[in-house]
């Protein structure tokens, strides 16, 4: 027997609305589930330094994830074959503030990473590991300030040409290139945090 | 009359951007400005303590807090006056993309531990 409103709604072609809902909903029903029958917080640990740290990490993922979808477009843009020029602009945009952001809470949580009996003085003190903290550490700060003028750049030319850059291969280029080494220098940060905190975490 | 070429071939013609290619020639040059304030200060830091307590702005991330000042006050003070001073002029966005990319290579190595370590020892050396 044929239910009338369900064949109708099994026709029907899904709204982006309500794929994007139905998608959101089913990640916070697994994430309260998982919350509320397990020790999640152990995860991340107790300790201020920890929480600030989870920040810093999950920014750096969130701008990696934005990036990584800025890049393809990107490069849609530089062989002038892009079609979603709007997402473009706005994952571009997103990466600047997803940078500046984590930007911000690398300094805050550098101030644990420098402070007595943090990993910077473990490394230091460590016969074998000075070069982390020396050669590793050192560019992993530098080279993740590179990213904000990167995705900036990228992201002024962007909302300020439009669509009309597509006509010059030149200004692709320029307003896509940067966007690919603010990537390549993220991603340079992004493996030397993440191996760094391995060996010494801020606690 | 020949009404078939009124003007100059599409193939010759310049590029319709909405605007001079001045602003991005400007924001490319004010990011690498940026950028080489913080490479050099890092360096001059490493060759002068002096220096390096005075840019010490915060005791929580030590002279890294003045290095960033230097990239950030490099960048953003630049950016405006590059960006008025070129605006309205159409650049050839190729050369300047090309010195561009020279720059960024060039700041990057000199954020290298060993490459700056070392420039900052001749330095002190000399």
């Amino acid at each position: 027997m044929e239910v009338p409103i369900v064949s109708r709604l099994m026709r029907m072609e899904p709204s982006l609305a309500v794929l994007l809902v139905v998608t959101i909903g089913a990640v916070a029903i697994v994430g309260f589930v998982a919350v509320v029958t397990t020790p999640v917080g152990m995860l991340v640990g107790d300790s201020f330094w920890e929480y600030v740290s989870a920040f810093h990490g999950l920014g750096a993922t969130v701008f990696l994830v934005g990036s990584t979808i800025a890049v393809y477009l990107a490069w849609r843009l530089y062989v002038g074959e892009i079609r979603a020029f709007k997402d473009l602009k706005v994952m571009a945009a997103f990466s600047t503030v997803m940078s500046a952001f984590t930007i911000g809470f690398g300094n805050w949580i550098y101030m644990a990473y420098r402070s007595t009996g943090g990993p910077r003085s473990y490394f230091l003190e460590t016969p074998g590991l000075e070069a982390i903290h020396d050669t590793f550490f050192e560019f992993k700060e530098f080279i993740a300030l590179f990213t904000l003028p990167m995705f900036l750049v990228s992201t002024f030319i962007l909302w300020r040409y439009g669509d009309s850059l597509v006509k010059s291969k030149e200004a692709r280029a320029a307003a896509s290139v940067p966007l690919l080494l603010g990537w390549v220098f993220l991603i340079m940060a992004y493996t030397l945090g993440a191996a760094i905190t391995k060996l010494r975490g801020v606690g | 009359m020949d009404v078939a070429h009124p003007t100059a071939p599409a193939a010759e013609a310049p590029a319709a951007l909405k605007f001079p290619t001045g602003a991005i020639v400007a924001a490319l040059l004010a990011a690498w400005i940026g950028l080489m304030a913080l490479a050099i200060s890092n360096i001059a830091a490493d060759v002068d303590n002096g220096f390096k307590t005075a840019i010490t702005l915060n005791a929580g991330i030590g002279p890294y807090s003045g290095k960033e000042l230097f990239m950030f006050v490099g960048w953003f003070v630049s950016w405006p006056v590059l960006h008025f001073a070129l605006r309205k002029r159409d650049l050839k966005v190729k050369k300047w993309f090309a010195a561009f990319l020279a720059g960024v290579l060039v700041a990057v190595l000199l954020m290298w531990p060993p490459i700056f370590g070392a420039i900052a020892a001749a330095i002190q050396g000399g």
